[in-house]
């Protein structure tokens, strides 16, 4: 700490957990406090008294003075954000990583002039957890997209393989009805006794191959469904592959 | 009733914001990766008991705001108000990055605070300097709510103005529709005008 009058109020900052450093309008460092300390492995006999500008290079670039330049005629605070600038100080983790900083700067009134206040606050582990929840939640929205998907080609899926069930019934009904009809006609025919017999067997015959054809067309369609033939219908037989 | 402000006052006031404007789009192309256009600025003067009736896009739809309050020479509180959607997708403009939800997360409205701070810093940084007076400033915090909400906690003796400037952020393929409020006690509206009178007298 430099010989400012006043200082003594700025030992208060000394241990806050939170990066505070004091310079003049010349860039001169006048309180560098021991948070600052740790985050940047630089300690105050090493920055006190000197330039910030020789230990920091990005308090160097033009576009941060023309900026921090207003504080020393007492403008409104100055704040650096993480998303845009990362860290103002080098300060680096086990990692090699620089400490994600969000950072304000206060004018400091004083008889002598303004000086520049940095509270700096290390903001890693929030950044670090903003992202992990982002990616979370982007997941959980893709996984949720993907369910709605499935559950769609599903819905679309059941109403075809329903259509396609009810377009089979209906090419069955109608053999089916043609044995019934024919049963039925050499049922009367006996009854009254008046059946000719080789008539009666030839449409005996003829209703066995119908059967026949009947039971054929079950089993392809019990083969189609179990075997996913280019019968059944497109949508159920993707459902199924997935 | 509002005294009457001499047209060729409010234009010297409309010429020094218009330049704070322009600076703080300086800073923010300076800043960012992407091409920031802030348009000429609309500059309006209305009571405070108007301001629910102004800022049109605004009304009633969930509002961000960046404010500093200040004292001293002048009495007032500045904010740069958007509406949430279009904060969130400005900060996405600016950061650069891909737009997720129309939401600001605690990073966001750090980011946003920023940028309301360089325009809340420019225009109050023009004024300042024609006022060569003492001001003490508050940081630059976050609010969310309505129009209205924001500045109800501010407390300034009698009558209260509010100057809005809407301005239209332009970044990327993106512009939102930005509202500085510039809420001040009459007489420090006064003292201001004062000093825009001393600067044309001295001009002319």
């Amino acid at each position: 700490m430099t010989g400012i009058p006043g200082n003594t109020i700025w030992k208060n900052l000394e241990y806050l957990p939170l990066g505070i450093c004091i310079i003049d309008r010349d860039y001169t460092v006048h309180f560098w406090n021991s948070c600052m300390e740790q985050w940047t492995r630089k300690g105050k006999g090493e920055l006190t008294g000197t330039d910030l500008r020789d230990h920091f290079t990005r308090i160097k670039r033009t576009a941060f003075q023309d900026r921090l330049g207003s504080i020393f005629t007492g403008s409104p605070p100055i704040i650096f954000s993480s998303q845009i600038h990362a860290y103002i100080f080098d300060a680096p983790l086990p990692d090699g990583m620089m400490r994600k900083q969000q950072t304000t700067v206060l004018p400091l009134e004083h008889p002598s002039g303004y000086y520049a206040m940095f509270v700096c606050e290390d903001v890693t582990s929030l950044t670090e957890e903003i992202q992990a929840y982002r990616e979370m939640k982007n997941t959980a929205l893709i996984e949720l997209e993907k369910r709605e998907r499935a559950e769609y080609n599903l819905r679309v899926a059941n109403e075809d393989l329903l259509a396609y069930i009810s377009e089979a019934t209906v090419r069955l009904k109608t053999p089916v009805s043609l044995i019934e009809e024919n049963l039925r006609e050499i049922l009367r025919e006996v009854e009254l006794g008046n059946g000719d017999m080789e008539e009666m067997i030839i449409i005996m015959k003829l209703q066995i191959q119908v059967a026949a054809t009947v039971v054929e067309n079950l089993r392809e369609l019990n083969d189609a469904i179990i075997a996913g033939k280019r019968e059944i219908p497109v949508a159920y037989r993707n459902m199924i592959q997935e | 009733m509002m005294e009457k402000i001499p047209e060729s006052s409010m234009d010297t006031l409309r010429e020094l914001i218009n330049i704070g404007i322009g600076r703080a789009a300086g800073i923010l192309n300076e800043l960012t990766r992407a091409r920031v256009i802030l348009e000429v600025p609309v500059v309006e003067l209305i009571h405070m008991e108007e301001l629910s009736c102004h800022a049109a896009s605004l009304n009633g739809t969930p509002s961000s705001a960046v404010r500093i309050d200040y004292n001293g020479y002048i009495t007032g509180s500045t904010a740069l108000v958007f509406n949430t959607a279009g904060a969130a997708a400005l900060v996405y403009a600016i950061t650069g990055e891909e737009f997720e939800k129309p939401e600001l997360d605690v990073m966001m409205e750090e980011t946003l605070k920023e940028v309301g701070n360089i325009c809340i810093n420019g225009v109050m940084g023009s004024i300042g300097n024609i006022l060569h007076e003492r001001i003490t400033y508050t940081p630059p915090r976050y609010d969310k709510g309505t129009v209205s909400s924001f500045f109800k906690k501010t407390i300034i003796d009698g009558q209260m103005l509010v100057i809005i400037i809407n301005t239209r952020f332009m970044v990327s393929e993106i512009d939102v529709d930005g509202y500085i409020m510039m809420l001040l006690g009459f007489s420090s509206f006064e003292k201001i005008l004062s000093k825009i009178a001393e600067l044309e007298g001295d001009a002319s």
